[in-house]
Protein backbone atom coordinates (compact mmCIF):
# COMPACT_ATOMS: atom_id res chain seq x y z
CA UNK A 1 0.00 0.00 0.00
CA UNK A 2 1.57 3.38 -0.74
CA UNK A 3 2.13 5.92 1.52
CA UNK A 4 -0.79 7.92 -0.07
CA UNK A 5 -3.23 5.01 0.05
CA UNK A 6 -2.38 4.59 3.43
CA UNK A 7 -2.99 7.90 4.81
CA UNK A 8 -6.31 8.65 3.07
CA UNK A 9 -7.31 4.51 4.27
CA UNK A 10 -6.37 6.01 8.13
CA UNK A 11 -8.00 9.61 7.17
CA UNK A 12 -11.26 7.54 6.62
CA UNK A 13 -11.38 5.22 9.24
CA UNK A 14 -10.99 8.53 11.51
CA UNK A 15 -13.55 10.09 10.09
CA UNK A 16 -15.96 6.96 10.78
CA UNK A 17 -14.54 6.54 14.21
CA UNK A 18 -15.43 10.04 14.93
CA UNK A 19 -19.21 10.03 13.58
CA UNK A 20 -19.17 6.82 16.02
CA UNK A 21 -17.95 8.55 18.66
CA UNK A 22 -20.98 11.70 17.71
CA UNK A 23 -23.05 8.91 17.42
CA UNK A 24 -22.45 7.75 21.34
CA UNK A 25 -20.43 5.13 21.01
CA UNK A 26 -17.74 5.21 23.66
CA UNK A 27 -15.30 2.57 22.09
CA UNK A 28 -15.23 4.47 19.18
CA UNK A 29 -12.86 7.41 21.42
CA UNK A 30 -10.53 4.49 22.80
CA UNK A 31 -9.95 3.45 19.37
CA UNK A 32 -8.65 6.75 18.53
CA UNK A 33 -5.99 6.76 21.73
CA UNK A 34 -5.26 3.33 20.45
CA UNK A 35 -4.27 4.31 16.96
CA UNK A 36 -2.49 8.17 18.28
CA UNK A 37 -1.38 8.02 21.49
CA UNK A 38 2.19 7.53 20.62
CA UNK A 39 1.85 10.31 17.81
CA UNK A 40 1.29 12.48 20.50
CA UNK A 41 3.70 11.19 22.99
CA UNK A 42 6.04 11.29 19.93
CA UNK A 43 5.40 15.12 19.16
CA UNK A 44 5.32 16.25 22.60
CA UNK A 45 8.39 14.07 23.39
CA UNK A 46 10.34 15.79 20.43
CA UNK A 47 10.06 19.35 22.07
CA UNK A 48 10.15 18.37 25.70
CA UNK A 49 13.25 15.86 25.85
CA UNK A 50 11.55 13.89 28.48
CA UNK A 51 9.50 11.17 29.06
CA UNK A 52 7.42 11.83 32.28
CA UNK A 53 6.46 15.71 30.75
CA UNK A 54 5.95 14.11 27.11
CA UNK A 55 3.11 11.44 28.54
CA UNK A 56 1.61 14.24 30.31
CA UNK A 57 1.14 16.31 27.65
CA UNK A 58 -0.05 13.17 25.58
CA UNK A 59 -2.94 12.77 28.41
CA UNK A 60 -4.13 16.39 28.07
CA UNK A 61 -3.93 15.95 24.31
CA UNK A 62 -6.57 13.73 24.77
CA UNK A 63 -8.41 14.87 27.78
CA UNK A 64 -9.04 18.30 25.72
CA UNK A 65 -9.80 16.39 22.38
CA UNK A 66 -12.35 14.16 24.29
CA UNK A 67 -14.16 17.54 25.12
CA UNK A 68 -14.07 19.39 22.05
CA UNK A 69 -14.44 15.73 19.67
CA UNK A 70 -18.48 16.52 19.90
CA UNK A 71 -17.82 19.81 18.30
CA UNK A 72 -14.98 18.70 15.88
CA UNK A 73 -16.75 19.40 12.55
CA UNK A 74 -14.23 17.57 10.18
CA UNK A 75 -12.80 20.42 7.89
CA UNK A 76 -9.68 19.57 8.52
CA UNK A 77 -8.19 16.20 8.92
CA UNK A 78 -7.96 14.35 12.72
CA UNK A 79 -4.41 14.26 12.93
CA UNK A 80 -3.53 17.81 11.80
CA UNK A 81 -6.14 18.25 14.63
CA UNK A 82 -4.38 16.54 16.76
CA UNK A 83 -0.86 17.37 15.89
CA UNK A 84 -1.32 21.36 16.80
CA UNK A 85 -3.13 20.32 19.69
CA UNK A 86 -0.32 18.47 20.93
CA UNK A 87 2.33 21.14 19.58
CA UNK A 88 0.55 23.64 21.36
CA UNK A 89 0.41 21.83 24.91
CA UNK A 90 4.24 20.43 24.63
CA UNK A 91 5.10 24.27 23.50
CA UNK A 92 3.25 25.88 26.71
CA UNK A 93 4.51 22.90 28.83
CA UNK A 94 8.06 23.96 27.63
CA UNK A 95 7.67 27.60 28.65
CA UNK A 96 6.06 26.88 31.63
CA UNK A 97 9.29 24.39 32.53
CA UNK A 98 11.73 26.92 31.72
CA UNK A 99 9.70 30.14 33.49
CA UNK A 100 10.29 28.21 36.58
CA UNK A 101 13.83 27.68 36.25
CA UNK A 102 13.24 23.80 35.38
CA UNK A 103 16.08 21.97 34.46
CA UNK A 104 13.52 19.72 32.83
CA UNK A 105 13.93 20.93 29.33
CA UNK A 106 16.45 19.29 27.43
CA UNK A 107 17.83 22.26 26.30
CA UNK A 108 21.88 23.56 25.79
CA UNK A 109 22.57 26.82 24.60
CA UNK A 110 25.44 25.57 22.20
CA UNK A 111 26.56 27.06 19.23
CA UNK A 112 26.54 24.34 16.01
CA UNK A 113 30.00 24.72 14.96
CA UNK A 114 31.37 23.55 18.69
CA UNK A 115 32.93 26.03 19.93
CA UNK A 116 33.03 27.10 23.62
CA UNK A 117 30.48 29.55 24.78
CA UNK A 118 31.47 30.28 28.29
CA UNK A 119 28.16 31.39 29.28
CA UNK A 120 26.35 28.77 27.25
CA UNK A 121 24.33 26.67 30.43
CA UNK A 122 24.48 23.44 30.49
CA UNK A 123 21.35 22.38 31.86
CA UNK A 124 21.13 19.21 34.12
CA UNK A 125 19.79 16.74 32.03
CA UNK A 126 16.55 14.58 33.17
CA UNK A 127 16.75 11.66 29.96
CA UNK A 128 21.11 11.95 28.73
CA UNK A 129 20.94 8.22 30.36
CA UNK A 130 20.01 5.58 28.06
CA UNK A 131 17.20 3.44 28.92
CA UNK A 132 17.37 -0.41 29.49
CA UNK A 133 15.73 -1.14 26.21
CA UNK A 134 18.01 1.37 24.38
CA UNK A 135 21.12 -0.28 26.19
CA UNK A 136 19.78 -3.56 24.85
CA UNK A 137 18.73 -2.84 21.25
CA UNK A 138 21.10 -0.51 19.81
CA UNK A 139 24.81 -0.85 19.15
CA UNK A 140 27.71 1.35 20.42
CA UNK A 141 27.50 3.78 17.38
CA UNK A 142 23.82 4.09 17.98
CA UNK A 143 24.59 4.53 21.43
CA UNK A 144 26.50 7.40 20.92
CA UNK A 145 24.40 8.89 18.47
CA UNK A 146 21.74 9.43 21.01
CA UNK A 147 24.35 11.25 24.08
CA UNK A 148 25.23 13.49 21.07
CA UNK A 149 21.48 14.16 19.51
CA UNK A 150 21.18 15.55 23.59
CA UNK A 151 24.53 17.69 22.60
CA UNK A 152 22.41 19.41 19.68
CA UNK A 153 21.40 22.52 20.08
CA UNK A 154 17.62 22.67 20.57
CA UNK A 155 16.26 23.49 16.93
CA UNK A 156 18.53 20.64 15.32
CA UNK A 157 17.75 18.41 17.64
CA UNK A 158 13.85 19.29 17.95
CA UNK A 159 13.49 19.22 13.73
CA UNK A 160 15.65 15.65 13.52
CA UNK A 161 13.08 14.39 15.84
CA UNK A 162 9.42 15.89 14.43
CA UNK A 163 11.54 14.30 11.58
CA UNK A 164 11.25 10.57 13.02
CA UNK A 165 7.58 10.66 14.57
CA UNK A 166 6.02 8.05 12.62
CA UNK A 167 4.14 9.16 9.65
CA UNK A 168 5.29 13.17 9.68
CA UNK A 169 5.95 15.17 6.58
CA UNK A 170 8.63 17.69 6.38
CA UNK A 171 5.35 19.55 5.12
CA UNK A 172 3.40 19.15 8.76
CA UNK A 173 6.24 19.35 10.18
CA UNK A 174 7.02 22.78 9.22
CA UNK A 175 3.74 23.74 9.88
CA UNK A 176 3.92 22.73 13.35
CA UNK A 177 7.09 24.61 13.73
CA UNK A 178 5.84 27.60 11.92
CA UNK A 179 8.93 27.72 9.63
CA UNK A 180 9.57 27.37 5.75
CA UNK A 181 9.52 24.18 4.31
CA UNK A 182 13.18 24.68 3.26
CA UNK A 183 14.35 26.15 6.64
CA UNK A 184 13.07 22.89 8.02
CA UNK A 185 15.05 20.37 5.42
CA UNK A 186 17.96 22.13 5.96
CA UNK A 187 18.07 22.23 9.80
CA UNK A 188 17.54 18.25 9.44
CA UNK A 189 20.24 18.06 6.96
CA UNK A 190 22.77 20.05 9.43
CA UNK A 191 21.67 18.21 12.37
CA UNK A 192 22.37 14.59 10.58
CA UNK A 193 25.33 15.93 9.32
CA UNK A 194 26.77 17.50 12.57
CA UNK A 195 26.10 14.16 14.06
CA UNK A 196 27.56 12.06 11.70
CA UNK A 197 30.71 14.49 11.78
CA UNK A 198 30.95 13.86 15.86
CA UNK A 199 30.47 10.33 15.41
CA UNK A 200 33.57 9.66 13.53
CA UNK A 201 35.68 10.64 16.24
CA UNK B 1 34.98 20.06 14.82
CA UNK B 2 36.52 19.84 11.66
CA UNK B 3 36.43 17.03 9.29
CA UNK B 4 37.93 16.66 5.98
CA UNK B 5 35.87 18.55 3.30
CA UNK B 6 33.50 16.62 0.78
CA UNK B 7 35.09 15.53 -2.28
CA UNK B 8 34.06 17.37 -5.61
CA UNK B 9 31.64 15.00 -6.95
CA UNK B 10 30.10 13.99 -3.91
CA UNK B 11 26.65 14.97 -2.34
CA UNK B 12 26.41 17.62 0.23
CA UNK B 13 24.62 17.05 3.42
CA UNK B 14 21.19 18.40 1.87
CA UNK B 15 21.72 15.62 -0.55
CA UNK B 16 22.20 13.22 2.50
CA UNK B 17 19.88 13.94 4.14
CA UNK B 18 17.01 14.21 1.46
CA UNK B 19 18.48 10.41 0.71
CA UNK B 20 18.01 9.46 4.27
CA UNK B 21 14.36 10.35 3.93
CA UNK B 22 13.56 8.44 0.44
CA UNK B 23 14.43 11.13 -1.99
CA UNK B 24 17.39 9.64 -4.35
CA UNK B 25 17.52 11.34 -7.57
CA UNK B 26 19.25 8.89 -10.32
CA UNK B 27 23.05 11.10 -10.61
CA UNK B 28 22.79 10.31 -6.76
CA UNK B 29 21.96 6.92 -7.13
CA UNK B 30 24.75 5.84 -9.66
CA UNK B 31 27.29 8.16 -7.45
CA UNK B 32 26.76 5.76 -4.50
CA UNK B 33 27.54 2.73 -6.31
CA UNK B 34 30.91 3.39 -6.22
CA UNK B 35 31.77 5.90 -3.76
CA UNK B 36 32.72 4.07 -0.97
CA UNK B 37 32.81 7.31 1.50
CA UNK B 38 28.98 8.43 0.79
CA UNK B 39 27.94 4.60 1.20
CA UNK B 40 29.32 4.75 4.89
CA UNK B 41 28.18 8.51 5.14
CA UNK B 42 24.51 7.50 4.51
CA UNK B 43 24.70 4.39 6.26
CA UNK B 44 25.42 6.52 9.57
CA UNK B 45 23.30 8.51 8.76
CA UNK B 46 20.75 6.15 8.87
CA UNK B 47 21.91 4.66 12.13
CA UNK B 48 20.79 7.94 13.48
CA UNK B 49 17.63 8.10 12.23
CA UNK B 50 17.02 4.44 13.86
CA UNK B 51 18.67 5.29 17.13
CA UNK B 52 16.66 8.47 17.07
CA UNK B 53 13.30 6.45 16.43
CA UNK B 54 14.13 4.27 19.02
CA UNK B 55 14.19 7.24 21.83
CA UNK B 56 10.91 8.31 20.64
CA UNK B 57 9.26 5.13 21.10
CA UNK B 58 5.93 5.33 23.21
CA UNK B 59 6.17 4.00 26.63
CA UNK B 60 4.06 0.55 27.41
CA UNK B 61 0.71 0.88 27.98
CA UNK B 62 0.64 5.01 27.63
CA UNK B 63 -2.77 3.75 25.54
CA UNK B 64 -4.11 2.48 28.78
CA UNK B 65 -3.13 5.01 30.66
CA UNK B 66 -4.07 7.84 28.48
CA UNK B 67 -7.80 6.14 28.40
CA UNK B 68 -8.03 5.96 31.57
CA UNK B 69 -7.04 9.48 32.42
CA UNK B 70 -9.46 10.59 30.10
CA UNK B 71 -12.20 8.70 31.99
CA UNK B 72 -11.54 9.91 34.88
CA UNK B 73 -11.43 13.55 33.80
CA UNK B 74 -14.65 13.07 31.87
CA UNK B 75 -16.47 11.63 34.87
CA UNK B 76 -15.24 14.97 37.02
CA UNK B 77 -16.16 17.61 34.42
CA UNK B 78 -19.58 15.87 33.86
CA UNK B 79 -20.06 15.66 37.96
CA UNK B 80 -18.95 19.12 38.49
CA UNK B 81 -20.66 21.00 35.65
CA UNK B 82 -23.84 18.90 36.32
CA UNK B 83 -24.26 18.53 39.68
CA UNK B 84 -21.75 16.43 42.11
CA UNK B 85 -23.82 13.78 42.81
CA UNK B 86 -23.59 11.82 39.27
CA UNK B 87 -20.11 10.44 39.89
CA UNK B 88 -20.87 7.10 41.00
CA UNK B 89 -17.59 7.67 43.42
CA UNK B 90 -19.00 10.20 44.90
CA UNK B 91 -22.55 9.29 44.95
CA UNK B 92 -21.57 6.77 47.79
CA UNK B 93 -19.63 8.82 49.38
CA UNK B 94 -22.19 11.41 49.17
CA UNK B 95 -24.44 8.79 50.34
CA UNK B 96 -23.15 8.25 53.56
CA UNK B 97 -21.99 11.76 54.08
CA UNK B 98 -25.42 13.34 53.62
CA UNK B 99 -27.07 10.21 55.72
CA UNK B 100 -24.94 11.01 58.87
CA UNK B 101 -25.67 14.74 58.14
CA UNK B 102 -29.26 14.08 57.81
CA UNK B 103 -29.43 12.14 61.35
CA UNK B 104 -27.78 15.22 62.47
CA UNK B 105 -29.99 17.58 61.65
CA UNK B 106 -33.48 15.30 62.52
CA UNK B 107 -31.42 14.80 66.00
CA UNK B 108 -30.89 18.54 66.56
CA UNK B 109 -34.42 19.54 65.41
CA UNK B 110 -35.86 16.81 67.76
CA UNK B 111 -33.98 17.88 70.77
CA UNK B 112 -35.39 21.79 70.13
CA UNK B 113 -38.99 20.31 70.04
CA UNK B 114 -39.51 20.83 66.59
CA UNK B 115 -41.48 17.83 64.84
CA UNK B 116 -39.66 16.68 61.48
CA UNK B 117 -41.82 17.58 59.21
CA UNK B 118 -42.09 21.17 59.77
CA UNK B 119 -39.32 22.72 58.91
CA UNK B 120 -37.50 20.27 56.54
CA UNK B 121 -38.61 17.82 53.55
CA UNK B 122 -36.47 14.91 53.78
CA UNK B 123 -37.24 12.87 51.05
CA UNK B 124 -35.13 8.98 50.26
CA UNK B 125 -34.44 8.06 47.14
CA UNK B 126 -32.17 5.63 45.53
CA UNK B 127 -29.82 7.21 43.35
CA UNK B 128 -29.62 5.13 39.65
CA UNK B 129 -26.64 2.82 39.44
CA UNK B 130 -25.41 2.71 43.32
CA UNK B 131 -28.78 1.48 45.13
CA UNK B 132 -27.88 3.09 47.74
CA UNK B 133 -30.88 5.22 49.02
CA UNK B 134 -29.69 8.70 50.32
CA UNK B 135 -31.39 11.30 52.07
CA UNK B 136 -31.92 14.64 50.38
CA UNK B 137 -32.77 17.27 52.68
CA UNK B 138 -33.98 20.99 52.00
CA UNK B 139 -34.21 23.00 54.92
CA UNK B 140 -34.52 26.30 56.71
CA UNK B 141 -32.78 25.42 59.65
CA UNK B 142 -30.84 28.84 60.37
CA UNK B 143 -27.91 26.94 61.69
CA UNK B 144 -27.18 26.04 57.99
CA UNK B 145 -29.04 23.49 55.87
CA UNK B 146 -27.80 19.56 56.07
CA UNK B 147 -26.43 19.97 52.32
CA UNK B 148 -24.25 22.69 53.54
CA UNK B 149 -23.37 20.43 56.17
CA UNK B 150 -23.02 17.06 53.81
CA UNK B 151 -20.70 19.53 51.32
CA UNK B 152 -17.85 20.06 54.21
CA UNK B 153 -17.59 16.97 54.92
CA UNK B 154 -17.25 16.13 51.31
CA UNK B 155 -14.73 13.38 50.30
CA UNK B 156 -10.93 15.53 48.89
CA UNK B 157 -10.48 15.10 45.07
CA UNK B 158 -7.71 15.07 43.27
CA UNK B 159 -7.93 17.72 40.12
CA UNK B 160 -8.12 17.21 36.96
CA UNK B 161 -5.42 17.94 34.30
CA UNK B 162 -6.96 21.00 33.30
CA UNK B 163 -9.55 23.25 35.53
CA UNK B 164 -11.26 26.23 33.98
CA UNK B 165 -12.85 29.10 36.19
CA UNK B 166 -15.15 32.03 35.06
CA UNK B 167 -14.61 34.73 37.62
CA UNK B 168 -17.08 37.72 37.63
CA UNK B 169 -14.84 41.26 38.29
CA UNK B 170 -15.88 45.08 38.53
CA UNK B 171 -13.20 46.33 35.94
CA UNK B 172 -11.57 43.63 33.72
CA UNK B 173 -8.87 45.79 32.43
CA UNK B 174 -7.42 46.53 35.96
CA UNK B 175 -7.82 42.87 37.39
CA UNK B 176 -5.94 41.64 34.41
CA UNK B 177 -2.74 43.76 35.32
CA UNK B 178 -3.15 42.67 38.67
CA UNK B 179 -3.29 39.40 37.97
CA UNK B 180 -0.09 39.64 35.37
CA UNK B 181 1.70 41.10 38.09
CA UNK B 182 0.89 37.89 39.80
CA UNK B 183 2.09 35.05 37.82
CA UNK B 184 5.87 34.88 36.84
CA UNK B 185 6.57 36.24 33.51
CA UNK B 186 6.18 34.08 30.49
CA UNK B 187 4.39 31.46 32.14
CA UNK B 188 1.02 32.58 31.57
CA UNK B 189 -0.90 33.45 27.80
CA UNK B 190 -3.27 36.07 27.54
CA UNK B 191 -6.29 35.13 25.30
CA UNK B 192 -9.98 35.98 24.73
CA UNK B 193 -13.14 34.36 24.13
CA UNK B 194 -16.60 35.26 23.49
CA UNK B 195 -15.44 39.39 24.36
CA UNK B 196 -13.79 38.02 27.83
CA UNK B 197 -10.43 37.42 28.98
CA UNK B 198 -8.66 34.42 29.11
CA UNK B 199 -5.53 33.49 30.98
CA UNK B 200 -4.14 30.36 30.57
CA UNK B 201 -1.35 29.31 32.99
CA UNK B 202 0.10 26.30 34.40
CA UNK B 203 0.70 26.05 38.00
CA UNK B 204 0.93 22.83 40.57
CA UNK B 205 -2.48 22.09 42.25
CA UNK B 206 -1.31 23.64 45.42
CA UNK B 207 -0.31 26.97 43.71
CA UNK B 208 -4.04 26.85 42.22
CA UNK B 209 -5.70 26.18 45.45
CA UNK B 210 -3.32 29.48 46.74
CA UNK B 211 -4.13 31.74 43.91
CA UNK B 212 -8.14 30.95 43.98
CA UNK B 213 -7.84 31.45 47.65
CA UNK B 214 -6.64 34.71 47.24
CA UNK B 215 -8.60 36.12 44.59
CA UNK B 216 -11.78 34.94 46.20
CA UNK B 217 -10.33 37.24 49.14
CA UNK B 218 -10.54 40.75 47.18
CA UNK B 219 -14.36 41.26 47.49
CA UNK B 220 -14.02 42.22 43.75
CA UNK B 221 -13.18 39.05 43.05
CA UNK B 222 -16.58 36.10 42.45
CA UNK B 223 -15.39 33.28 41.62
CA UNK B 224 -18.98 32.32 39.03
CA UNK B 225 -17.97 28.61 38.67
CA UNK B 226 -18.55 25.43 40.87
CA UNK B 227 -15.49 23.06 39.54
CA UNK B 228 -12.63 22.45 42.07
CA UNK B 229 -10.96 23.88 43.49
CA UNK B 230 -13.28 26.40 45.34
CA UNK B 231 -11.14 29.06 47.55
CA UNK B 232 -11.70 28.30 51.78
CA UNK B 233 -12.45 24.70 51.07
CA UNK B 234 -9.79 23.26 52.56
CA UNK B 235 -9.89 19.51 52.56
CA UNK B 236 -12.04 19.25 49.57
CA UNK B 237 -8.56 18.74 47.11
CA UNK B 238 -6.42 16.35 47.43
CA UNK B 239 -3.57 18.17 46.54
CA UNK B 240 -0.69 16.15 44.91
CA UNK B 241 1.38 18.79 43.37
CA UNK B 242 0.61 17.40 39.95
CA UNK B 243 0.16 20.52 37.06
CA UNK B 244 -3.32 21.86 36.16
CA UNK B 245 -3.70 23.61 33.13
CA UNK B 246 -5.83 26.48 34.29
CA UNK B 247 -7.90 28.92 32.48
CA UNK B 248 -9.22 31.89 34.02
CA UNK B 249 -12.09 33.66 32.25
CA UNK B 250 -12.36 37.60 33.45
CA UNK B 251 -15.86 38.89 32.94
CA UNK B 252 -16.74 42.33 33.49
CA UNK B 253 -19.76 42.92 35.27
CA UNK B 254 -19.68 46.80 34.78
CA UNK B 255 -19.81 47.49 38.28
CA UNK B 256 -17.19 50.21 39.33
Amino acid sequence: MTTEMSNETASHEDRELIDKFKGGETWAFDKLVDKYSGRAYQIAYGILGNRQDAEEVAQDVFIRIHRALPKFRGESEFTTWMYRIAMNLARNKYRWNKSRGSQRNLSIDAPLDGTDDPDAKRLDVVEGRLSPDEKVSLDELEKRALEELDNLPELYRQALMLRNVDELSYEQISDLLGCKLGTIKSRIARARDELRKRLEV
Amino acid sequence: MSTSPRPPGCPGSDDLSAAVDGSLPEELALHLETCVACQRDLATLRRIDRAVRARLAPPEGLSERIRQRVRESASVASSATAGWWLSPVVRLAAAVVITAAAVAVLTRLLQSGTAPGDNLVIEQEALPGTGAPTFKTVSTDPNGSAAEVAAGARTPRSLPGAVRHVWTVGNAAEKRDRLQAMLPKGSYDVGTADGNLVFTVRLTDRELQTLVDRLAADSAWQLASPELPQPRKPGSVALTGHDVRYSLVLVDSGVR
